[in-house]
């Protein structure tokens, strides 16, 4: 039930040490040695404001060497539950050309003590795609007001949207989207307390390896439908190009653990991840020994309550 | 005023409970043997005899099986049966920690010279969380914001429109707490955005009659909800603490037990959370120190252990206490608690001695010794020397 500040993506790690509150001499440095490259984490206090967050992000990028950061992290720009992102987007826009390097962007990197995920205000992130057409990884987190239209990024490999619940408007918009290099596409599709509205059947197309031709990994996870896409996997025609799947962190029971179990396209997989599920032993076991490297760790036990059985995602609320 | 050796030393309760053996365990290994004596015996109102030069321990009654609802009855309360889960009435079993501890002072009030490593009137304000928090802002000492427009705490209490007082914060999130106690027990971590929202992750079972103490941390919603457990601990008086993000990495929000043996900060735990709430019986578990501190940086480390001395010295004198601290994201230390009895932290190590032998290294070294002044409070005070 809890998440931590990103720590690193793509390979780079994130800097939180970096103070861009300094604003006297000596100048605060970005954190560009270093091989690969550090990432500078722009976030404003509990009690700072999204003004802050822009004040800070002007400070970064008047320093020198800015123009050789590869990526940064958009951190807690004030009250993310009251204030949506909008005016964060606006300020990255405004500063584009003084980051001609960047390629990786975390947009929403929050902790669970900043933050309930699925009340994380974002906002229609499209203003960035004409901005930072060099964008190669981009994980965006929180999915409360996102909006991905016209998603077009030539050079992105990476995609990962972390939330609660995820909208079945945005699964169409991603499953939409021109994305050329995509390599790897993680989709948290959360709970439909928190917002998740999107069926097996939005992911159909993805599925049947109509959309996203070019994605090797992929994660469908944390969502109260696992079985269900486990069950969908049955010859699907992505199964063919994938390496990696991950189904992590749902609701995965040995209803969806069967199918898995069935599906010779599995075992042919590099990677499988199911942990935080609710498999058997038994089924686990079978699982893990199917061939392919297996993650079934971290166990998961229903709650019981006043005579009704709860499962619980690993990242809801 | 030479310190020489300690003749004896003798602990009140916890003879077989997990803190007693493991004090016994720790003075044993630097050549201390300890006299248990049990609570029972001085809350009949028997004396307490003791060597001159004596130093007396108190233990946590939550060590001596049964004596958590002996005080209830002690100060008031109903019969409760702590051991299967009921919620411990706090407002009473505080008056009865004071009765007991006043009978300990009776008890040695003939007892020749002798030190003691309590203080009552520090233990009683320590496990009294508007009480602290009042000497806390008084020091300076930074803390979490409070709610305190109603005036005192249990006044809060009573008038407290939730819902309203809550959202005209600004704050988006808040812990109540019982006033009075010091575990995980009737705690609310509640989280809300506008007037229409909110959410509650609480160690209260509350099922409409009776509550009780959860393992681990319930969710809930609504204000309605909300108001109810409120309901269950405003009887006791409550403690509304805004609710500050704790730095989160290595796998959750993260903070840190520091325990300050004779004015300095020496052991550290750091403890690592799987949701809001860091108490180790709830599902967190023990960080990595050097990792932690290499994360949060040597100048944040700093800052951590000063605001935790400056924290103890609100109770001086004080021989030891271990004091919570959170650390924002940002870096910046907030003490939320101050623990008598918080210096159970087996395996951690300051100088290769731990938080038992370093306070008896104190004491050896003259802590509380023979100044004039009466340090410890207790009555027969004076030098081991």
């Amino acid at each position: 039930m809890t998440f931590d500040n990103v720590s690193a993506f793509a390979g780079h790690p994130i800097d939180d040490t970096w103070d861009p509150a300094q604003t006297s001499p000596p100048w605060p440095q970005l954190p560009l040695a270093g091989s690969p490259q550090a990432l500078p984490r722009v976030a404003v206090d509990y009690d700072g404001t999204a003004e802050d967050w822009v004040a800070r992000l002007q400070a970064l990028v008047a320093l020198p060497g800015a123009d050789r950061l590869e990526g940064l992290s958009v951190g807690m720009w004030g009250q993310p539950y009251d204030t949506d992102a909008s005016s964060i987007v606006a300020a990255l826009v405004a500063v584009a050309s003084r980051l001609p390097s960047l390629r990786v962007l975390v947009f929403g990197d929050m902790s669970m003590e900043e933050c309930e995920v699925s009340w994380i205000k974002s906002t229609d992130l499209s203003p960035l795609w004409a901005a930072y057409p060099q964008l190669e990884h981009l994980l965006i987190r929180g999915s409360d007001g996102l909006a991905l239209p016209a998603l077009r990024l030539a050079r992105l490999r990476t995609l990962r949207i972390e939330c609660g619940g995820l909208d079945r408007t945005v699964v169409h918009q991603v499953l939409a989207a021109d994305l050329p290099a995509l390599e790897e596409l993680t989709l948290y599709l959360g709970d439909d307390d928190y917002g998740a509205t999107s069926t097996v059947e939005d992911l159909g197309p993805l599925l049947r390896g109509e959309v996203l031709t070019t994605v090797t990994r992929l994660g469908l996870v944390d969502s109260v439908i696992q079985d269900e896409i486990a069950q969908a996997l049955t010859g699907a025609p992505v199964l063919e190009r994938l390496t990696d799947l991950d189904l992590s962190q749902g609701v995965l029971t040995d209803v969806g653990g069967r199918a898995l179990l069935a599906n010779p396209a599995i075992a042919r997989l590099r990677r499988l991840d199911l942990h935080h599920h609710y498999l058997s032993d038994e089924l686990a076991g079978q699982l893990a020994a199917l061939g392919p490297e297996v993650d079934v760790s971290d166990p998961q036990v229903p709650d019981e309550y006043d005579g009704t059985t709860y499962y619980t995602v690993a990242v809801g609320e | 005023m030479s310190p020489g050796p300690l003749p004896e030393l003798v602990v009140l309760g916890g003879g077989a409970g997990p803190r007693g053996s493991a004090y016994a365990v720790s003075l044993a290994a630097v050549g201390v043997p300890i006299r248990v004596v049990p609570y029972a015996a001085v809350l009949d109102g028997q004396p307490l005899p003791v060597r001159p030069g004596a130093v007396v321990r108190c233990e946590a009654p939550s060590d001596t099986p049964g004596l958590d609802a002996r005080l209830v009855r002690l100060g008031g309360g109903p019969a409760v049966d702590v051991a299967a889960g009921q919620l411990v009435p706090t407002a009473a079993w505080h008056r009865g920690l004071g009765l007991l501890l006043s009978a300990v002072d009776r008890a040695l009030a003939d007892a020749p010279a002798h030190r003691r490593m309590q203080r009552t009137e520090a233990v009683l304000a320590m496990f009294d969380k508007a009480e602290t928090a009042r000497r806390l802002a008084t020091a300076g000492v930074p803390q979490p914001e409070r709610l305190t427009a109603a005036g005192p705490d249990a006044a809060l209490a009573r008038d407290l429109e939730l819902a309203r007082d809550l959202v005209a914060t600004g704050w988006g999130q808040a812990f109540v707490k019982p006033r009075f106690g010091s575990s995980g027990a009737g705690l609310i971590a509640l989280r809300w955005r506008g007037r229409d929202e909110v959410i509650a992750r609480t160690t209260i079972d509350w099922d409409g009659q009776r509550a009780g103490n959860t393992a681990r941390l319930v969710t809930r919603r609504g204000w309605t909800a909300v108001q109810e457990l409120i309901e269950v601990l405003r009887p006791d008086g409550l403690v509304v603490q805004r609710w500050l993000p704790k730095w989160s990495a290595g796998g959750g929000p993260c903070d840190l037990r520091v325990v300050v043996i004779a004015g300095q900060a020496r052991h550290v735990l750091a403890r690592i959370a799987t949701g809001p709430v860091t108490n180790l019986h709830l599902g967190a578990r023990r960080g990595d120190l050097q990792q932690t501190r290499r994360a949060l940086g040597e100048e944040v480390w700093g800052r951590v252990l000063r605001v935790a001395e400056a924290a103890v010295g609100c109770f001086e004198p004080c021989l030891y206490a271990g004091v919570d601290v959170l650390v924002t994201p940002s870096g910046a230390p907030h003490v939320l608690e101050v623990n008598a009895f918080g210096d159970f932290h087996e395996g951690i190590l300051a100088d290769g001695l731990d938080t038992y032998q370093t306070q008896w290294a104190a004491l050896e070294s003259g802590w509380g010794g023979s100044s004039g002044a009466n340090p410890t409070g207790c009555a027969g005070d004076g030098s081991a020397a």
